[in-house]
């Protein structure tokens, strides 16, 4: 059985920002429910319990579940991993923030930040993404290095900027700068990708499956099947996310860039649609 | 023991452990996924001769990585250096020349050795890495993450599997079969190669899944380390110590290398079982009396299970 904290109405009204970077399977795991409740929790300038905020249920297991609004509740689940952690509400910034492993399912809408410098594990927003999605950590030249972000709503601006490695999958809207200097890595948008997608990319794949402005520092190499993605769509399919009919053996319009650069990026769009 | 009015000798076949890699070939048609395959396995009848023991796995297969129509080969060797030395020949003179091809590895392993890894220099520094995450993993596979090449190629790009898994095998598995006439017994060998082709996990590494010319330890040459089976030779009645009853006018091996001492009991009994008939005077099987392999088939008891 999971363990089950509830965020307590008064601290819902709080009118603060708070920090719960303590709430993971990882902190929570084989304490006493006590000692779980004395974890520590930021609100504003002061440092407060975790069971002044939260009404926990159940000793630490590695199977963590939230229900409330935690839209103001910044770094949920960050610095994850392992387990799995349940979030069955909104949440605020940088939620699965320096990720490294298990799985971290919002249930709702995530605030800008989410799974910035992840490393590996699972994020799964079922509502929207906020902007900067898997962006690099204050100070860090790379954003997400590993692991796999699944958005099945849309994305704010600039998701995925400088990726270096992992995958994201976006089944709405990606807003402007999608991949903006990404390193490597693959983004999948099956909705609309946003303008000025994959500016400044020096390598990594950019994949879009309805027509989409292009930056003039791609360069069109031609339309082309590319059975490789199957290996991901396998993957994406069975997360749930729906694939247009053309996909699988589809033909991929490739164009590659940002010559400003090396080059070595691309953007494949799927023809027909 | 009888089957068919066909005896069963007494006796075992004698096998060995090598080791194994299972890998997936697509293309565009499963033509060009099998002409890839057949090329790949061409020349792999023997380790001694030919550094690997190799043949295409069981029926095609039904689901593939990337989805494209797919043929599976099983491909043996001495150690698990000299597997890599043969995946990374066969696959890039084989299967990256063939049109519209894919290579993928279908045996997760501890174990792994390198192929795509090495074949990527090909792509002089255009080729790609992808890593697909341990997540992304489809129902019913294995979770673990996959790094493919794919590497530039004149009709698009070649996708290979960066590692491959390697794991124990059991090759040399056998069985004789004695017919009355080299037609009968010859038929007799197709029908077991064809019941044998439906059991997964095993290979018929020789022309056609049958050997006429089976083999004897050793030689009155010093040089040679095998020469041929006089004993089991119809011409050379007479003038050696014949193995072969009257009557005898002709013997086929079949010579069998699986994943596992199971598989390879498994086809055994299909193919004896399917070999057995009229013509087909007698079942018997090759070894070295229990000295040379780990593993011993012996053939009635397999054949007396359900």
């Amino acid at each position: 059985m999971a363990t089950l904290l509830t965020m307590r109405a008064e601290a819902e009204r709080l009118a603060l920002p708070i920090e719960a970077a303590a709430i993971r399977p990882d902190t929570i795991a084989g304490r006493s429910r006590r000692e779980i409740e004395g974890l520590p929790i930021v609100a504003g300038n002061r440092t407060e319990r975790l069971g002044d905020l939260f009404e926990v249920r159940g000793d630490g297991v590695e199977e963590v579940e939230i229900e409330g609004d935690l839209a103001r509740v910044a770094l949920v689940g960050a610095g994850m991993g392992r387990g799995s952690l349940v979030v069955r509400g909104p949440v605020g910034p940088r939620a699965g923030s320096r990720m490294s492993g298990g799985r971290l399912a919002l249930g709702s809408d995530a605030g800008p930040l989410a799974g910035e410098g992840m490393t590996g594990g699972l994020l799964r927003i079922r509502g929207t993404a906020g902007d900067h999605l898997a962006a690099p950590l204050p100070g860090h030249p790379r954003g997400m290095n590993g692991g796999v972000i699944l958005v099945e709503g849309n994305t704010g601006a600039m998701a995925a900027m400088r990726m270096r490695r992992g995958t994201i999958a976006i089944a709405g809207d990606a807003g402007p700068g999608a991949g903006c200097a990404m390193l490597a890595g693959s983004l999948f948008v099956f909705g609309r990708l946003g303008a000025g997608a994959g500016a400044l990319m020096e390598r990594g794949t950019i994949v879009a499956f309805r027509p989409h402005p292009v930056l003039a520092v791609f360069l069109d190499t031609g339309a082309f099947r590319q059975p490789f993605l199957n290996l991901y769509f396998d993957g994406l399919e069975a997360a749930g996310f729906a694939l247009p009919r053309e996909a699988r053996g589809g033909r991929y319009r490739r164009r590659v860039g940002d010559i400003s650069g090396p080059g070595k990026g691309e953007i494949l769009t799927l023809e027909g649609t | 023991m009888e089957i068919d009015g066909t005896f069963i000798e007494d006796t075992y076949a004698e096998a060995f452990t090598l080791r194994a890699a299972r890998l997936i070939i697509t293309a565009d048609s499963l033509r060009w996924a099998t002409i890839a395959a057949k090329t790949m396995i061409g020349f792999a009848t023997s380790v001694i001769g030919c550094g690997c023991e190799a043949g295409l796995d069981g029926p095609d297969v039904a689901r593939t990585p990337d989805g494209r129509p797919g043929v599976r080969v099983l491909l043996f060797a001495r150690s698990a250096e000299a597997l890599q030395d043969q995946l990374v020949r066969r696959v890039g003179q084989c299967v990256m020349t063939a049109a519209t091809t894919a290579c993928f590895d279908d045996l997760p392993s501890e174990e792994t050795v390198r192929v795509g890894s090495v074949l990527r220099f090909f792509g002089d520094g255009h080729q790609v890495s992808k890593v697909l995450d341990a997540a992304l993993a489809p129902p019913g596979a294995p979770p673990r993450p996959r790094r493919i090449w794919r590497i530039p190629v004149m009709d698009g790009e070649f996708v290979v599997e960066d590692r491959f898994g390697v794991r124990k095998g059991v090759a040399g598995g056998n069985f004789l079969i004695l017919g009355a006439t080299p037609e009968a017994a010859l038929r007799a060998a197709e029908r077991a190669a064809r019941a044998i082709r439906e059991v997964g996990n095993v290979i018929l590494p020789f022309p056609g899944g049958i050997v006429r010319s089976g083999s004897k330890v050793g030689a009155k040459y010093r040089k040679m380390i095998a020469s041929t089976n006089s004993p089991y030779c119809p011409t050379l009645r007479g003038s050696v110590a014949s193995a072969l009853p009257d009557g005898v006018a002709a013997v086929y091996e079949i010579v069998l290398d699986g994943l596992g001492v199971e598989e390879i009991e498994r086809a055994t009994a299909a193919g004896v079982r399917a070999a057995c008939g009229p013509g087909v005077l007698r079942i018997s099987a090759g070894n070295y009396g229990g000295r040379l392999g780990k593993h011993l088939i012996r053939l009635r008891p397999l054949l007396s299970r359900a």
